[in-house]
Formats: structure tokens, C-alpha cells, sequence
């Protein structure tokens, strides 16, 4: 958006729209400067090419070189770690620019993890993939608040998200007892980082991928949680797309742009994916069956609530300076279904169903008050799908469902037709 | 931080280069098959003979772990003693730690830890195929193991295919 304005200055400065002197405020305002711009370019190069070197060097030393004695194997393991130790030392010590502390530390990051992988190799140690993996960033964690690198950030959460994958997903011989806990224990450490980074109101594009990388990491990693039955898993994603979407009503969130705020779309467009898969009566009849309330999962899923509803509460002491959103409060009513829907599955269903409608005409009514074209046919795809995904479970003849689609077609022309219209009427 | 990185691979390097020095060494007959890692590379999964040990206690229990006892007999090949599932402190044998299968027959089945071998990926492949062939000719194959083991610490140094190391083998 910065970028957009300042390409367009020179423009304005010529058809006198403003003065020389206003452009280059608001030249200043943003911090962009042809320099500025080329040193973060510089800085991406360099991390990109010190990423490229370090997988390079891995992917080499798996090769195996079985022609040289074990002394130069174990020098050639160690070295590309003490280098890039003593180019990160450097670095800080001489004050070096982003780019050094950048490409440094993404260097040592994976240098650490060839010097672990080359010494397994030569001494030929079985270990799994999730003790190395566990290694690795556990001897990495310092690299966080030593060098404060935003790319050790996106790379620590980036293989604790891998790490919780390969120790907590699929059938396991032995059960893992060190996950969930390892998992959320690590990822304190990221976090830290991402909330001093937060704090120091930096404008940098970083944090906006952290908006992003956090909440993905969740979603991937919540399964890990599930120890035994799946059906509380709905509950649990519910809730979690509760608290996204509450964060992402966070006063922090309020200025920013959906590209900039993960929370509030992985919240909203989570949600509705949650409930348009639980409108299914196939799901409440033979997935969400037998909940154990002594189970893992059920204490996460409580821990979510409580997570949530302190969120909730808090926008709800705001609500003279905010809004509250309906869609606020959608993982206190799929709570309230999911305990109804326990003992009866139907009435469940049509709930759900209910509560999808409900969303879909107050997007579309939101986004019409406010001509936002985006809310209006998001409203209008909720409906639609939830048509389309009742064609799967009941008996209506195809004639029928195609009418019904060159209805919700035609609706959809008329309706941002008509708020097109009214929109140019008001300028 | 620096230290803590160089000194948790190095104490690696140091614990098995002693159990290395030890001349502690023991002949495992095996069986390879051939998987990969693709951060250490090409890899031989090796199947022991030595897998059960007989008894009639069946309170053995799935995914445990188990501290194996090794003897040698006089051609170095490694005897399973004992298996117990505390640590024996005045035992005089060698052991490791192994991972239970299950018990099933009167004998409880286990996995020996030191069961990956790495090998240069276009050798690995090569030597499965060796071992293949052999195989299919119903030739039987003196295959084994060459650990080393002290202290609890193992330590897999070479696989043996009629006498000759598989790394020269597949050269041939």
C-alpha cells in the first residue's frame, strides 16, 4: 500500500495536487527511500542465499562420503558451525548491518543441524527423526534473543511446527508421552520474541508473516492434543477459530488490513469451514460419539474456552470504543451445540444449519450497509455452500438443485449490482 | 550459546570414540533391507537374528524398554544372555538398551537400537541388490553386524558380507 503511494507522488507533484515539499513528507512518513529499499532487498538476498548454502551443505554432507577417514569427516561436520559462530561473533561485536546478523544467524541455524545429522551419520546413531529435529532447536533456541534475528523467528517456528508433526501425528508403536507439553513449552520461546516485536512497533513486514505463522502453526500442530477421540477435535478447532478471530479484534489488529491480521481470517474463514463440516448429520451421528471428559483433548479444548472467553470479556468492557461482532461469540454457541449434540445429533444438525444462515444474511446485510463488497459475497458463499452441501444429505431432484443455483447466481449479480448502484448514487 | 552447541556434538563424538577404543566388539548376524533419511542420507536398515529371548514371564510389556546382555561365543559372534528389564549392576556381561515388540509363543521380542547403517546412497542401493541376488540364489550369507558396545554405549563400525565389508563389496 506504502509503495503504491509513493510510485503515485511524482504523478500528483506534477498536476500540482501537492506540493514538493508535502511529497517528501510523505515520502519520510512511510520510511521508504530508494536505499532503504535496496537494503532490504539486500538483506533478502542475503538471507535467501545463505538458506540456499546451508540446505546445499546438507544435502552434500547426506551424500556420504565414504572415501574419507572419520578425522576429515568430523572437521568437515564441525566446520560450517564454528564459521558460522564466528561470523555471527563477528557481526555483533562490530555493530554489522541487518543483513550480516540475518545471514548469519540462517547460516549457523543450519549448520547446527548438518553438524547433529553428519555426527549421526558417522557414527551410524538410529535415533528418529523427532530427537534430532528436538535437538536441533533446542541448541538453536539462544540464536531468538542473542542475535534478536527475525528470520531465527520464522525458522525455530517454522521446525517446531515439524517437530510437533513428525512426534505427534499418526500411529505410533510407543505412545509419545513428551507431546503436547514439548511442543507448546517451545514454542514460549518464538513467542517471546514475536511479543517484544510487537511491542517495539516496528514497521517491518516481518511481523505481518508472524500474524500469519503463528495461527498456521496452531492449526497444524493442535492435533497433538488428541490422545484418543477425534469427535472433541471439532470442538477443540472451534474453539481455537474463537480465539483467533477474538484476537484478531484486538485494538493492535484494528488498523490493519486482512493481509496483515492471520488471526481474523484464519478465525472467520476457519469458523465457517468448521461449521459447514459439522452440518453434516453423518458427522454428529458417527464422528462426535463416546467424548471422554477425562481425555487430553478435553482439557485443551477447556484451556481454549477459557482462553477465549478472556478474550471475549475483554472486548465486551471495550464495547463503548469496538463493536462487538456476532461472530464474536459462534465458539460459545458451537459449545452449547456440541454438549446438545452429544445427546441428540439431529437437533444438532439443524442448529448448525441455523446458525450458518444466521451467518451468511448478517455478512451479506453488513457488507450492504457498508458497501463492503467483500462481506456481501463472502455472506453470499456462506449461503451458497451451505445450499449446495444439503444437496449431498437430502433427496432433491436435479432440476430442482440446478434452479436453485441460477437463483443464488442470479442473486449474486443482482445484489452487487444493486449495491454498486447505490454506492455511485451517494458520491 | 556457542559453547553449549559445540560441546552437546562433541561429548557425541567423545562417548562413542571411547566405546570405539574399548575393543569391545560384537558379531551380529543380520539381514538388510534399505530405506533412506533425507537429512543423513542413504541408509541400510539392518534385521538381526538375535530378536527373542525365551520365557515363560509374560508380564513383559509392549514398547518398553529392556537392557539386553550379550556374551561372545569363540568366533566373536554375539550370545544373548539375559534379558531383564531393570539394569543388572553385578552382572559381568555387556548390554544395551533394546525397545520391546511384544511377547508372544513363551518369548518376548525386542529391537536392537543399533539397526541403521549409512552408506553412500548409490552404494546402499547397490548393496541391496547384492545381498538380493544372493539371496535369490539361496546362497547363505555370512552377514554381520560389527558393534561395539561398553557400558551400555553402542557403537555400529561396519557391516560384513562374506567377510568383506559392504562398502568394499559393492565396490567389487
Amino acid at each position: 500500500m506504502s509503495s503504491k503511494i509513493i510510485n503515485a507522488l511524482p504523478e500528483l507533484i506534477e498536476k500540482e495536487i501537492i506540493t514538493e515539499e508535502i511529497a517528501q513528507k510523505i515520502a519520510a512518513y512511510y520510511g521508504t527511500s530508494k536505499d532503504t529499499n535496496s537494503n532490504r532487498l539486500f538483506v533478502l538476498f542475503g538471507i535467501l542465499g545463505a538458506t540456499l548454502v546451508g540446505l546445499g551443505l546438507i544435502l552434500i554432507m547426506a551424500h556420504n562420503w565414504d572415501d574419507f577417514p572419520k578425522i576429515i569427516k568430523l572437521i568437515l561436520a564441525f566446520l560450517p558451525m564454528l564459521v558460522g559462530q564466528a561470523i555471527l561473533g563477528f557481526s555483533i561485536v562490530k555493530n554489522k548491518s541487518v543483513t550480516w546478523i540475518e545471514s548469519a544467524t540462517v547460516f549457523l541455524f543450519f549448520s547446527v543441524g548438518l553438524c547433529i545429522a553428519l555426527v549421526s551419520q558417522i557414527y551410524h546413531v538410529s535415533g528418529d527423526m523427532e530427537s534430532y529435529l528436538l535437538a536441533w532447536i533446542v541448541l538453536c533456541l539462544p540464536l531468538l534473543y542473542v542475535t534478536k534475528s527475525t528470520s531465527a523467528i520464522i525458522l525455530q517456528l517454522v521446525f517446531i511446527t515439524y517437530y510437533a508433526f513428525e512426534a505427534g501425528f499418526g500411529y505410533r508403536y510407543e505412545p509419545n508421552t513428551t507431546i503436547p507439553q514439548v511442543y507448546f513449552l517451545l514454542l514460549l520461546f518464538p513467542l517471546g520474541r514475536y511479543i517484544q516485536l510487537i511491542k517495539s512497533n516496528q514497521k517491518t513486514h516481518v511481523i505481518s508473516i508472524l500474524h500469519w505463522l503463528f495461527p498456521i502453526s496452531l492449526l497444524i500442530s493442535l492435533p497433538v492434543c488428541i490422545e484418543n477421540g477425534e469427535g472433541i477435535g471439532y470442538l477443540m478447532y472451534a474453539l481455537l477459530f474463537g480465539v483467533f478471530y477474538n484476537i484478531g479484534r484486538l485494538p493492535y489488529f484494528i488498523n490493519k488490513s486482512l493481509i496483515q491480521n492471520g488471526y481474523r481470517f484464519l478465525g472467520s474463514v476457519g469458523t465457517v469451514i468448521i461449521l459447514l463440516i459439522v452440518s453434516f448429520r453423518v458427522v454428529w451421528e458417527y464422528q462426535i460419539e463416546n467424548v471422554r471428559f477425562e481425555s487430553q483433548e478435553f482439557f485443551c479444548a477447556m484451556i481454549l474456552l477459557v482462553i477465549g472467553s478472556v478474550l471475549l470479556y475483554f472486548h465486551i468492557k471495550r464495547k463503548e470504543q469496538q463493536n462487538i461482532k456476532f461472530f464474536q461469540f459462534i465458539f460459545l454457541l458451537f459449545l452449547l451445540i456440541f454438549i446438545i449434540g452429544i445427546a441428540n445429533y439431529i437437533a444438532a444438525t439443524v442448529l448448525i444449519n441455523i446458525l450458518l444462515l444466521a451467518l451468511g444474511i448478517l455478512a451479506i446485510k453488513e457488507g450492504a450497509d457498508t458497501f463492503d463488497f467483500v462481506k456481501l459475497n463472502y455472506g453470499m458463499l456462506i449461503i451458497t455452500i451451505l445450499i449446495a452441501s444439503r444437496f449431498f444429505d437430502t433427496d432433491i431432484s436435479f432440476a430442482l438443485r440446478g434452479l436453485i443455483f441460477i437463483l443464488i447466481g442470479t442473486g449474486f449479480f443482482t445484489a452487487n449490482y444493486l449495491m454498486l448502484k447505490k454506492q455511485k448514487s451517494k458520491i | 550459546m556457542v559453547i553449549a552447541q559445540i560441546v552437546a556434538s562433541a561429548q557425541i563424538v567423545y562417548k562413542y570414540e571411547k566405546t570405539i577404543a574399548s575393543d569391545s566388539v560384537y558379531k551380529f548376524r543380520t539381514a538388510p533391507v534399505d530405506p533412506s533419511d533425507p537429512f543423513r542420507g542413504k541408509s541400510i536398515t539392518l534385521d538381526f537374528q538375535i530378536d527373542r529371548y525365551e520365557t515363560s514371564d509374560d508380564s513383559w510389556e509392549n514398547y518398553k524398554r529392556a537392557y539386553a546382555y550379550f556374551s561372545k561365543d569363540e568366533n566373536g559372534y554375539a550370545v544373548l544372555e539375559t534379558l531383564s528389564k531393570e539394569l543388572l549392576p553385578d552382572s559381568n556381561f555387556e548390554y544395551v538398551e533394546v525397545e520391546i515388540y511384544n511377547y508372544y509363543g513363551d518369548a518376548v521380542r525386542f529391537n536392537l537400537p543399533f539397526d541403521t547403517y549409512y552408506m553412500e546412497e548409490s552404494k546402499a542401493y547397490d548393496a541391496e541388490v547384492l545381498y538380493q541376488e544372493n539371496n535369490q540364489n539361496e546362497k547363505e550369507q555370512d552377514v554381520y553386524a560389527v558393534v561395539h558396545i561398553k557400558n551400555g554405549t553402542h557403537v555400529l563400525t561396519d557391516v560384513i558380507i562374506d567377510g568383506v565389508s559392504i562398502k568394499d563389496a559393492v565396490a567389487k
